[in-house]
C-alpha cells in the first residue's frame, strides 16, 4: 500500500514542468477608470500566452473576476495586477468586478 | 446597500460553512471554543494584514503573488484537515462514548484543535481579506453612499454568520453516534475541494501548466457564480468547469484521507478488563 503511494506520488511530481516562462507572452493593458474597463472589448490572440496587466485607475479597490477565464484578482485602488492568460481557445469571454458587479467587459480571443 | 450585503455575505458565507462544519465536528469537546474563536481571531488579524499588503502581494514574485499565496494557504489547510480526519477516524468513537462525561481527553486531542483552528483561520483569512479590502475602500472613498454601505456589509457579516449557526444547527440535529461520520466525510470533502482550489490558483499563476482543459462545463446548469454553486463550492468543492489537475487534486487529496484512514484510524479495541 505504502509503495504503490509513494509511486503515484512520485509519478504526480514527474508531471509538473517547469514553471512557465511568461517572456514571450503578448502584453495587453485593461483599464478600470470612472466605472468602465477599457478597451471593453479587448482582442487577444488565440493559442498562445498572455500577459494582461489590469490597471485600476479609480479610487475603490476592485477584482477582476472572471468565471469564463477562471480568474479572481483583487486589484487595490491606483493600482494594477498582472493576470498570466491562455493558450486560449478562440471566443468570447466575459469579465466583471467582482466589488461592483455590474462593471463588465468582454474578452474576444480569435 | 443591497449590493454591499450580497458581496460582504458572499466573501463570508464560505467561512461561515466552514466554521459550522468544524463546530458540529467537535460537539462537546470541551475547549473548542477556545480553539474556534483563536481560529477566527487569527484568521481576522491576517485577514487584515493581506488587505493591508494587497498592493505589495500583487507585486510580489512578478505579479504572481496572491495566486502563490493563496495556494500555499490552501495547501496548509488541506494538510491540516487530512490531519485531523485521521484522528478524528481513530478517537471519534471514543469520543462520541464519552460525550456525557465531563469533556473528553483534551489533551491528546490538543494537536488536532490546533489543526482545526488553523483550517477555520485560513477559511476567515482567505474571505476576509476581501471583506476588509471592500469595507476600508468604501469608507476611505466617503461620500453620501458609505454609511449605508457600511450598514449593508454589517447586514452580510450577519448572514453569513446565520448561515454557519444553520449549517450548525442542522447538523446537530444528527444522531450523535453517526454525527463523526458524517462531520468526518465533509471535512474530507472540504478538503478536496480545497486542494482543486489550489490547484487552480498553480495553474492560474502558470506555475504548473498541464490537464488546462476543462473536462465538463455545468455553468448552464449551476453556475459557480451563483449563491447555490458557491456553497456547493465551499462544501464539496463543486466547480463548474474544472480542468484536468483539478479533478487529479480532488481525487487525489479523498484517496489520500481514505488510505490514511484505513491505516491509522479504526484501532482494534483494546479489550477492557471489567
Amino acid at each position: 500500500m505504502h509503495r504503490r503511494f509513494a509511486i503515484f506520488a512520485f509519478s504526480l511530481l514527474l508531471c509538473l514542468p517547469a514553471a512557465a516562462h511568461a517572456d514571450n507572452a503578448g502584453s495587453y493593458v485593461l483599464t478600470l477608470k470612472d466605472g468602465k474597463f477599457s478597451p471593453p472589448n479587448l482582442t487577444l490572440p488565440a493559442n498562445r500566452k498572455v500577459k494582461l496587466t489590469v490597471k485600476n485607475e479609480s479610487a475603490m479597490p476592485a477584482e477582476f473576476e472572471s468565471s469564463d477565464l477562471d480568474r479572481e484578482q483583487v486589484v487595490a485602488a491606483h493600482d494594477s495586477i498582472t493576470v498570466y492568460l491562455g493558450p486560449l481557445d478562440a471566443g468570447v469571454y466575459g469579465y466583471f468586478n467582482d466589488f461592483d458587479r455590474k462593471v463588465s467587459g468582454k474578452i474576444e480571443v480569435k | 446597500m443591497l449590493a454591499a450585503l450580497v458581496i460582504v455575505f458572499r466573501e463570508t458565507m464560505e467561512a461561515g460553512l466552514v466554521i459550522g462544519i468544524v463546530l458540529a465536528a467537535t460537539k462537546g469537546i470541551a475547549g473548542r471554543g477556545f480553539w474556534v474563536g483563536a481560529g477566527i481571531a487569527g484568521g481576522v488579524c491576517g485577514a487584515s494584514l493581506v488587505a493591508a499588503f494587497t498592493r505589495e502581494l500583487s507585486h510580489a514574485l512578478a505579479g504572481l503573488g496572491q495566486q502563490i499565496f493563496s495556494a500555499a494557504v490552501l495547501a496548509l489547510a488541506v494538510v491540516m484537515r487530512v490531519g485531523h480526519n485521521v484522528w478524528m477516524s481513530r478517537h471519534g468513537r471514543e469520543m462520541a462514548a464519552k460525550m456525557k462525561a465531563v469533556g473528553a481527553d483534551v489533551v491528546a486531542g490538543r494537536c488536532s484543535f490546533l489543526a482545526l483552528a488553523v483550517v477555520v483561520g485560513v477559511s476567515v483569512l482567505r474571505e476576509g481579506s476581501e471583506v476588509v479590502l471592500f469595507l476600508y475602500g468604501i469608507s476611505l472613498a466617503g461620500g453620501n453612499s458609505a454609511p449605508s454601505m457600511l450598514t449593508g456589509g454589517a447586514g452580510g457579516l450577519a448572514l453569513g454568520a446565520g448561515m454557519a449557526a444553520l449549517l450548525y444547527l442542522g447538523l446537530l440535529s444528527i444522531p450523535t453516534r453517526h454525527l463523526f461520520k458524517v462531520t468526518s466525510l465533509l471535512l474530507a470533502l472540504l478538503a478536496a475541494g480545497m486542494a482543486a482550489q489550489a490547484a487552480a490558483f498553480l495553474q492560474q499563476a502558470q506555475v504548473v501548466n498541464v490537464l488546462t482543459r476543462d473536462i465538463w462545463n455545468t455553468s448552464a446548469f449551476l453556475s459557480q457564480g451563483s449563491i447555490p454553486g458557491q456553497a456547493l463550492h465551499t462544501l464539496i468543492g463543486y466547480t463548474d468547469r474544472p480542468d484536468g489537475l483539478q479533478l487529479i487534486a480532488y481525487t487525489a487529496t479523498l484517496s489520500v484521507i481514505y488510505v490514511l484512514m484505513r491505516l491509522f484510524g479504526n484501532p482494534v479495541p483494546t479489550p477492557k478488563t471489567i
